[in-house]
């Protein structure tokens, strides 16, 4: 299986589960911002649980099949045609030679996964193909670029007879109303009463300054009592407020290190699920339990036992 | 010291360990120690064990089954770190060249002015003494070394470089660091060393490692140049 960039103005970038057990040198994480649909989309066929995947983000991107294959995309729906017709999102599909593949716009959701039988093919460093493009790490040639117009994909190969279908229900609505779940936790306790509160009880608005590292949100002015932090250890999820008091959710590319006052951390699938809205979009936040938390992980990764 | 909330859950597989809340010796001796006994009692079900200043994150593969029973494991481990007499430990001195001529110590003006001492004696009191490496973050291999003797402290640069040169070595505050790669910073750039201090493909790809002691030694512009060491272009 091969797949040619015949055109790129968004975002695509080789995404794995990531680069776990160097964060001790202040190398992130990085990987899929959205894990869930990631999950899905290696499950679908059959894939190891962290086979590499392309993160295509917003779309604006066109792809020709130069050999055929087994695909699924999984994630946001940007409006994704094969051969010009109207592409099923979650369900497997065969392609041949000469296929063409094309991602238009965010319909719902903003970041599509593109998963291939057994994976797609890159270059490891540090154990893992995952593109950071401030770390200069992963991706096609291990440098930390994106695909480029011109780049060809190969599939490492697998079993291409595994076909799984996911129930309906379980295919995410990113367009509808949500609130987010945050775990209290870090300096949330130093935080006066009344500001910490203002999360659970305000909406705020995804700003402009959203990117693979933070998320930086609009809305009511949330004041931290103690501005100075010595460095601690931070990451995806973690919920930082500046001086300025407007949090920033970290994301995947995040720093290892961090030294603002924090809130708690945006409960994990819940921040898959952040990844996927567009600046502008209103969030609202609830509190949520570490019992909760672990109950609702427990629960999806139920859905991938086979 | 402060009652601290020493062992807490961030979310179903990270927690935090605090062991201090002011940045010293002791504190990092503490740290390293709980690093390494975290490391020898959990091993395997570990992903990432981060250590900073004051605190440790130990991040788990899966979510943790049993929370109150891994508190309380984690409470006596930071208990006998707390109780341990440190004095003992003390990590790997490692010693780096740098090249302190003008052509590469680029904020040489306004560290003096700052300071109010010569470039000599700055770099003097430099070199004088061992650093410990407190924390590795901001970016992948920047080790933040300290603390710095109280003369030669200047703080960060009111505006940032674009692109600070690899290998500057550069303070701010009470710290003082190498830039590992160009990258753009607000520390002040007082030399260059001529030592990768990461490199990828080695098994232990940095130079030094948290709770490690760096000390610093001046040399020529042959001998920079010698060990590889590059000038910026003209």
């Amino acid at each position: 299986m091969q797949i040619k960039v015949k055109r790129n103005a968004g975002l695509c970038l080789l995404q794995d589960g990531g680069r776990w057990g160097f964060r001790h040198l202040g190398v992130s994480i990085s990987g899929p911002m959205d894990r869930s649909s990631f999950r899905w989309a290696n499950w679908l066929l059959g894939n190891d649980a962290n086979a590499a995947v392309v993160e295509i983000t917003l779309g604006q991107t066109e792809l020709e099949v130069t050999q055929p294959g087994q695909l699924v995309v999984t994630g946001a729906d940007l409006a994704a045609t094969l051969n010009g017709k109207s592409l099923e999102l979650w369900s497997p599909f065969t392609v041949k030679e000469g296929d063409e593949l094309l991602f238009t716009k965010p319909m719902n959701g903003l970041r599509a996964y593109l998963a291939v039988t057994g994976g797609w093919k890159a270059p490891s460093t540090l154990g893992s193909c995952s593109t950071h493009m401030r770390e200069n790490l992963g991706g096609l040639c291990g440098e930390g670029l994106p695909l480029a117009q011109g780049d060809t994909l190969d599939s490492v190969g697998g079993d291409e007879n595994i076909l799984r279908s996911m129930p309906a229900w379980l295919i995410p609505d990113f367009n509808a109303d949500y609130q987010y779940a945050v775990i209290p936790g870090f300096q949330f306790s130093d935080f006066a009463f009344g500001e910490r509160e203002k999360l659970f009880n305000l909406d705020f608005k995804l700003s402009k300054d959203c990117d693979r590292m933070g998320y930086r949100l609009s809305g009511s002015e949330i004041c931290a009592s103690n501005q100075s932090l010595i460095s601690e250890p931070v990451l995806p999820g973690a919920m930082q407020v500046p001086p300025d008091g407007q949090p920033i959710v970290l994301m995947a590319d995040c720093q290892t290190l961090g030294g603002y006052p924090k809130l708690g951390r945006v409960f994990s699938l819940d921040l898959d699920r952040l990844s996927q809205q567009l600046p502008g979009k209103q969030i609202s936040f609830r509190k949520i339990s570490l019992h909760e938390a672990q109950n609702r992980v427990e629960n999806f990764n139920l859905k991938f036992e086979t | 010291m402060a009652v601290l909330n020493q062992v807490e859950a961030i979310d179903e597989s990270n927690w935090l360990l605090r062991l201090g809340d002011q940045i010293s010796e002791p504190c990092a001796g503490r740290v390293r120690l709980a690093v390494d006994l975290a490391r020898r009692g959990f091993s395997e079900q570990l992903v990432d064990i981060i250590p900073s200043y004051t605190s440790v994150l130990l991040s788990f593969r899966a979510p943790v089954q049993d929370r109150r029973l891994l508190a309380k494991v984690l409470e006596a481990l930071v208990s006998e770190v707390m109780q341990t007499q440190l004095e003992g430990i003390s990590g790997e001195l490692v010693k780096i060249p740098v090249y302190y001529g003008d052509e590469v110590a680029l904020d040489r003006a306004d560290v003096e002015q700052i300071t109010g001492l010569r470039f000599d004696e700055i770099c003097e009191l430099h070199q004088r003494q061992a650093y410990r490496v407190y924390a590795i973050g901001f970016a992948p291999g920047f080790a933040y070394l300290g603390a710095t003797p109280e003369a030669i402290r200047v703080a960060r640069k009111s505006t940032p470089r674009l692109i600070v040169p690899k290998g500057s070595v550069a303070l701010a505050d009470s710290q003082t660091a190498i830039y590992p790669a160009s990258s753009p910073g607000g520390w002040q750039i007082i030399g260059r060393s001529p030592i990768e201090m990461v490199d990828w493909n080695r098994e232990s790809p940095m130079r030094v490692n948290a709770g490690d002691q760096v000390q610093f030694y001046a040399i020529t512009r042959e001998e920079f140049l010698a060990l590889g060491g590059v000038l910026d272009a003209d």
